[in-house]
Formats: structure tokens, sequence, C-alpha cells
């Protein structure tokens, strides 16, 4: 490559890393009101529901950590792709944050459902298929991050990972489906309705504008940590890469 | 009947402190790492 083309691919390198900070600041400030906002309506506006009373209120952040998760995990699906076809390292550095803030948010989402179940079903846990297939998830993309640990070339790292980060995708729409082919006591408010579910509710209009918002809410909160995850893994490719030249050379 | 005086309070309290404490303890292990990384590359630029 030319002087003058070098300096041009840096230049523009320049202005995405540029970029992509004024997103991760634009979305990092308006997770704060959109939060505090999400929990007001959960809390004060949704009004307690007739069966459960107040702890239902749980569910305006469970489920949208969990759709949260299932994005986090569909990133990392496309990026992992889309590295096998373009061999660029900022596709690595997508699908490795799309891994780690899907565990971060899959975590949320099951350790709020955790402390619905306890009143709701009376048991902290139970091997039901919907938890069942989401610690089949939770742990898969753990194995995909300890994979990346366990390899030091950059290449072969983001290769290996590629492939595992498109084989673990095959388990999430598994986990959505879940709830709807088997028999289950999760309940199920969108695309389907389960007769076994324990804790099902009717959204009232309110529920569900309380809901919307903490999806929104919930969804920046999970942009702001997705890009600040990204531009941290671009600074260690850098990093490592010159370790690994150092070493080679 | 209020959210406090709820026989289920703790659960639901419990449910979001919860969330608070992974997503803070999340964002304070990115701020960690970050500054771990500037550190060595700045490290590395002043050696050059």
């Amino acid at each position: 490559m030319s002087v003058a083309a070098s300096s041009a691919s840096e230049r523009e390198a320049s202005r995405r890393a540029e970029r992509l900070t004024t997103v991760r600041r634009a979305l990092g400030w308006a997770s704060v009101p959109l939060l505090a906002l999400a929990l007001y309506m959960a809390f004060v506006y949704a009004p307690p529901e007739a069966t459960m009373g107040q702890v239902y209120r749980i569910f305006f952040f469970h489920m949208p950590s969990a759709i949260s998760a299932f994005a986090g995990f569909f990133v990392t699906f496309v990026a992992s792709i889309a590295y096998l076809k373009t061999r660029r390292f900022t596709w690595d550095a997508w699908a490795v944050a799309g891994a780690e803030v899907g565990i971060l948010f899959a975590s949320v989402a099951i350790v709020t459902g955790s402390f619905w179940a306890r009143p709701v079903w009376n048991t902290w846990w139970t091997w039901d298929p919907r938890l069942t297939t989401v610690t089949i998830m939770w742990l898969t993309y753990i194995a995909y991050l300890m994979l990346r640990e366990a390899i030091d070339e950059p290449e072969r790292r983001a290769r290996l990972a590629a492939v595992m980060g498109i084989i673990a995708f095959a388990n999430v729409p598994l986990v959505w489906l879940s709830a709807r082919w088997f028999r289950t006591i999760h309940p199920v408010l969108f695309g389907g309705s389960n007769p076994d579910a324990k804790g099902d509710f009717a959204l009232a209009p309110s529920m569900a504008q309380a809901l919307m918002v903490g999806m929104v809410a919930i969804l920046v909160l999970f942009g702001y940590f997705l890009v600040r995850r990204v531009q941290l893994e671009q600074a260690r490719v850098h990093l490592m890469t010159r370790h690994y030249q150092d070493e080679e050379g | 009947m209020s959210l406090l005086a709820d026989e289920n309070a703790v659960y639901l309290f419990g449910g979001y402190v919860a969330f608070w404490l992974l997503v803070l303890g999340y964002w304070w292990s990115l701020r960690r790492r970050e500054q771990a990384v500037h550190r060595e590359l700045t490290l590395w630029s002043e050696e050059e």
C-alpha cells in the first residue's frame, strides 16, 4: 500500500472511531432519563396486577433484558458471518461485544426472573423448558468467551470464535420457541398463549405503555454497552497485534 | 395496596436491586479494562 493510501485509510479509520464515540455518548446520555422514566412507568404509572399484585412489576425490566440478550447474540451471529466473509477485525470486535453484552442481559433476565418466580411459582428455579434452554444459551456464550481467551493469535482466535458464534446462535430461536412448543409454566405474552403458565396476565394498555418505555430504555442501554465494548475490543486488538508482532519479530 | 405494604415487596425490590448491581458491575468492569488498555497503549507510545 502506498504512503498516501495508507494515510487515507488511517484518516477514514479515525473518522469511523470518532463517529462511534459520538454514538456511544449519545446512547449513554439518553439512557439516563429513559431509565428514570422506565422506573417511573414500572413503579407508579402501571397499575397493580389483579392476581400477582405488585411483584409482577419485575416484568417491565425482565422482558426487555431478555430481548436485549437476544439482540446481543444476534449481533454476534451477524458479525461472525461478516468476519468470515471479509476477515476484518472490526467485525470480530462487534461479535465479542454482542456476546459479552448478551451474557450480561441474559444474566439480568435470569436473576430478575428468579426473583419473580419465587413468589409466583413458589420456587427460585425449576428445570422448565424455557429456563433450561436459557441456561444452555447462557453457558454456550460463556464457552464462546472462554474459547477466545484460550487463543493468543488474533487471526486464529477470530476465525474459530466466528465459527462458534454462528453455531451458538442455533439455540437462540429455541429459547424463544420453548415456551410455545413445550409444556412449560413460563408465561407467553406475545405470539401465542400457554394454558399451563403460572404468572400469566393480560396486558392492560398502561402496562403495555410501561413495557414499551422499558424496552426502549433497556435497548438504548444495551446499545451504549455494545458500542463501548466494541471500542474496548478495538483498542485491545491494536495492543495484542503489536505484542504478537514483537514476539514474532 | 402500596408497594411497600405488598407481601412480596422484598422480591420486587430484590429483583430491581439485582438489575442495578449487574448493570453497574458491568459498567465498572468495562471502565477498569478500558483504563488498563489505555495505560498500556500510553506506555507503548512513550517507549517509541
